[in-house]
């Protein structure tokens, strides 16, 4: 287990163990979709400019906290550290000046284009909506270009995002038919696949497809010996990593989508399984804030 | 007073929300009504729309969605295969419709535009249609159908507004496909987008008559103006 | 649901108002949509961009990737485009490879700015005939509401000059990208853009809706730099073109390239 020093009460990224990083959701962004959203889930990052001093010690923190040095410009040395992380332990930073900002996480956008006429026609249901989910990354979405075509990883995510949603669809209402969800990760930088569900609950209300609620993910798990809500790629690469993506119906509390990265005591999962349904349904806020956005949009142009 | 007085004369105090799946309407016991279901004695909003609790009953009136024809609908289709026993026509849903022969009075080709009314719909939403009359000319224009009743409005006020103030022609089906022809056509056209946008708000009624009015004596101004003759398709 | 039926019946009204040289939006024939373009955007490209023409809206995204040159050209980098439209664009976009008219555009965006020599490639050579960079960009269509050609080249020159080369650190003899650290900007001396025209009856209108885009006889887009030049030129669609016709759009295509250099330039 790690040390036990101050900054142990510190989380590497400055967040509290169980803060979601910053999630804006918007509803309706595309024309041609039937529905749609856009999730952005991340943290925003500052780069300062430090000392040579300080540029050096950075290393030894390296180790607990999310801090990214960006070598020598002109004569000031550049880091990258979160917002949050800065404001808890800018000291440790002297004199410093902010230089930048940018946001580093996730960027999905998910299309619903239906319920339509099924391509090819054989997989209809006459009995219910069929659900389709695809699940694509942009080649630019991740630090070393990832091959345009879906891999394995791809469909397994597309696999298990279609069952975290299904379960909620009223399919009967709409037999003979295909409902299918399009999601692409623009950016991603862990939490992918919660993002996209997520995002893909707000797409689906959004094209008028009728659901018990919306169903909200999180990844929860471990890092660094604490027990956290929603990783970061930082805590996914942490030695005593535990990666627990899960969906959850907020009304019900039931759990639609639960994966497990790593190795946890029985006695942690009961805790994880509840601080992920909490934060679930502070995500549920969030998407129906957006949903009603939209229209709040078009009430405000009109007047 | 009786019920339906008090709600005609204050319609703005019914209440009407905007709701999203999963939000609870109300736990009374109430009668049910579309774009609800009920879990644990709750009545729970099925769809992203405008819940409504009204004389003992509690609904969500969608606001998004695509067209699944029902009995009695008056639809305006577009003729996509010529059969013997008849057409089938699209109307803009998942679902087909078919018109038999005998229920249209000349011969269809492919692209023709008709208005008919929903016969019947079995149990996968396939329908037969009745009653149909070919369209010629004129645009047709598409709306998300959840909105058309509100460009139809109570009692037909809104749709008989457009028609009297423009004096086009407009056939409004269920499914969301409008045709117009003939008239100030165009801005028959955008006052019809225009209550899809702002089919959620208040006051629409009065304000999309006003609308029409200022943008009717605009071009007849502008026309008096440049004597100029109706330009219309 | 706006199906292909609807698509069809539009199709009449967009020619007939069109042998009156008239568009159903009221714009002229060589007004462009509004235009909206985003930089910087995805934190782990190298470069990236969103384009809003109109409604049509494509992502572009940079990434740089250590290679050996193609043999043919030891000293040189390369830049390749890759186009991919998404089914959530169009209901008619089917999931897959990319079919003919997303290869179509990946190698018409990617000729225009080859040939107008934006990027010196002896540049991109880190060890000349060993080590060189591989400069990706790819294009992903998000809404297509027509004139993908126009959106996808904007985003595309768009990303490319407001990206950075990364570092590169040395491991013995292999080089090593170090992600997320940026060496210099990426040198662009041209801002060749794609204008795109479609033939509808005898009128010819720049920057085509999704509705003038099914109603057209034939399109032709040509990519045009600051001096005039032109840089690519791809007909397409199963019509023709008279000569007299083919003068008055290259005549319009470098005014219009224009339009769209200074819109591109405000935000590079």
């Amino acid at each position: 287990m790690a040390k036990k020093t101050k900054s142990n009460d510190i989380r590497s990224d400055g967040r509290e163990f169980d803060e979601l990083r910053e999630i804006k959701i918007q509803a309706g962004v595309l024309d041609q979709a039937d529905g749609s959203a856009r999730v952005d889930w991340g943290i925003t990052m500052k780069r300062i400019a430090v000392s040579e001093k300080i540029y050096n010690k950075v290393e030894s923190l390296r180790e607990q906290f999310y801090i990214i040095p960006r070598g020598k410009e002109g004569r000031k040395y550049l880091i990258d550290v979160p917002a949050k992380l800065l404001e808890k332990i800018g000291g440790e930073f002297g004199d410093y000046d902010v230089v930048g900002e940018h946001f580093k996480g996730n960027v999905a956008v998910v299309a619903v284009h239906g319920p339509r006429e099924p391509i090819p026609r054989h997989v209809a249901d006459p009995y219910r909506a069929v659900l389709r989910f695809r699940y694509t990354m942009a080649p630019f979405s991740v630090p070393e270009r990832k091959r345009p075509a879906p891999g394995r990883r791809e469909i397994e995510i597309s696999k298990v995002s279609r069952e975290a949603l299904q379960g909620v669809i009223f399919a009967n209402e709409y037999p003979m038919t295909a409902i299918d969800i399009f999601a692409e990760l623009l950016a991603a930088d862990a939490g992918t696949r919660v993002t996209a569900i997520t995002a893909a609950s707000v797409a689906l209300a959004d094209a008028g497809i009728p659901m018990r609620d919306l169903v909200a993910a999180v990844a929860v798990g471990r890092a660094f010996g604490h027990l956290v809500a929603d990783l970061t790629k930082f805590e996914e690469d942490a030695p005593d990593a535990v990666d627990f993506p899960m969906a959850v119906v907020p009304r019900t509390e039931e759990i639609t989508l639960a994966q497990m990265d790593g190795r946890i005591a029985r006695k942690d999962l009961d805790e994880l399984v509840e601080l992920g349904i909490k934060k679930a349904k502070e995500i549920s806020a969030l998407q129906r804030q957006a949903l009603k956005e939209k229209y709040q949009r078009v009430v405000e142009n009109e007047q | 007073m009786t019920e339906e007085a008090v709600d005609a004369n204050v319609q703005q105090e019914v209440k009407r929300w905007l709701v999203t799946p999963g939000e609870v309407i109300t736990e009374e016991r109430v009668k049910l009504g579309p774009g609800v279901y009920v879990q644990d004695g709750k009545v729970v909003a099925k769809v992203l729309g405008l819940a409504e609790l009204r004389n003992g009953m509690a609904r969500v009136v969608p606001l998004e969605g695509n067209y699944v024809p029902r009995q009695g609908d008056t639809v305006v289709g577009i003729v996509v295969d010529v059969k013997i026993p008849g057409y089938d026509v699209d109307i803009n849903s998942p679902y087909k419709a078919f018109l038999p022969r005998d229920q249209v009075r000349e011969p269809l080709e492919y692209g023709d535009v008709i208005v008919a009314t929903v016969r019947f719909v079995d149990e996968v939403k396939n329908s037969v249609i009745e009653n149909a009359r070919k369209l010629e000319g004129g645009e047709l224009i598409y709306i998300a159908s959840p909105r058309v009743p509100r460009v139809i409005g109570k009692n037909a006020s809104m749709i008989t507004n457009i028609k009297n103030l423009t004096g086009s022609k407009v056939i409004v089906g269920a499914n969301g496909r409008i045709w117009i022809k003939g008239g100030h056509s165009e801005i028959a056209r955008d006052a019809i987008y225009k209550i899809e946008r702002e089919a959620h708000t208040h006051g629409l009624t009065d304000r999309i008559a006003e609308y029409i009015r200022d943008r009717v004596s605009a071009v007849e101004s502008e026309r008096e103006s440049n004597g100029e003759e109706d330009k219309e398709q | 649901m706006n199906n292909e039926f609807i698509w069809e019946f539009d199709k009449d009204r967009v020619r007939r108002f069109a042998l009156r040289g008239l568009r159903l939006d009221k714009r002229g024939p060589l007004d462009y949509r509004p235009i909206n373009i985003e930089t910087d955007v995805f934190a782990n490209a190298d470069g990236s961009a969103v384009v809003d023409l109109g409604g049509t809206k494509v992502a572009a995204g940079v990434k740089y990737e250590l290679g050996t040159p193609f043999p043919d050209t030891p000293n040189q980098g390369a830049v390749m485009v890759d186009a991919e439209l998404l089914p959530m664009a169009n209901p008619t976009f089917e999931p897959g490879p990319p079919d003919e008219n997303a290869i179509e555009l990946a190698r018409v965006v990617d000729r225009g700015i080859r040939e107008s020599n934006a990027i010196d490639l002896e540049k991109l050579a880190v060890e000349p005939g060993k080590w060189v960079w591989l400069v990706f960009v790819d294009l992903r269509v998000l809404d297509d509401n027509g004139n993908l050609f126009d959106a996808a080249s904007m985003a595309a020159i768009t990303a490319l000059a407001t990206s950075k080369i990364p570092k590169i650190e040395l491991n013995g003899d292999v080089p090593t990208i170090v992600r997320g650290d940026y060496d210099r900007r990426l040198e662009v001396a041209e801002i060749p853009l794609l204008t795109t025209f479609v033939k509808i009856g005898n009128a010819i209108f720049a920057d085509p809706s999704a509705d003038e885009m099914r109603a057209a006889d034939a399109r032709i887009s040509v990519a045009t730099v600051d001096d005039g030049s032109v840089t690519a030129i791809q007909k397409g669609g199963e019509g023709a073109f008279t000569k007299e016709e083919l003068s008055l759009v290259f005549d319009r295509a470098i005014d219009r390239g224009n339009y769209l250099r200074e819109i591109v330039r405000k935000v590079i």
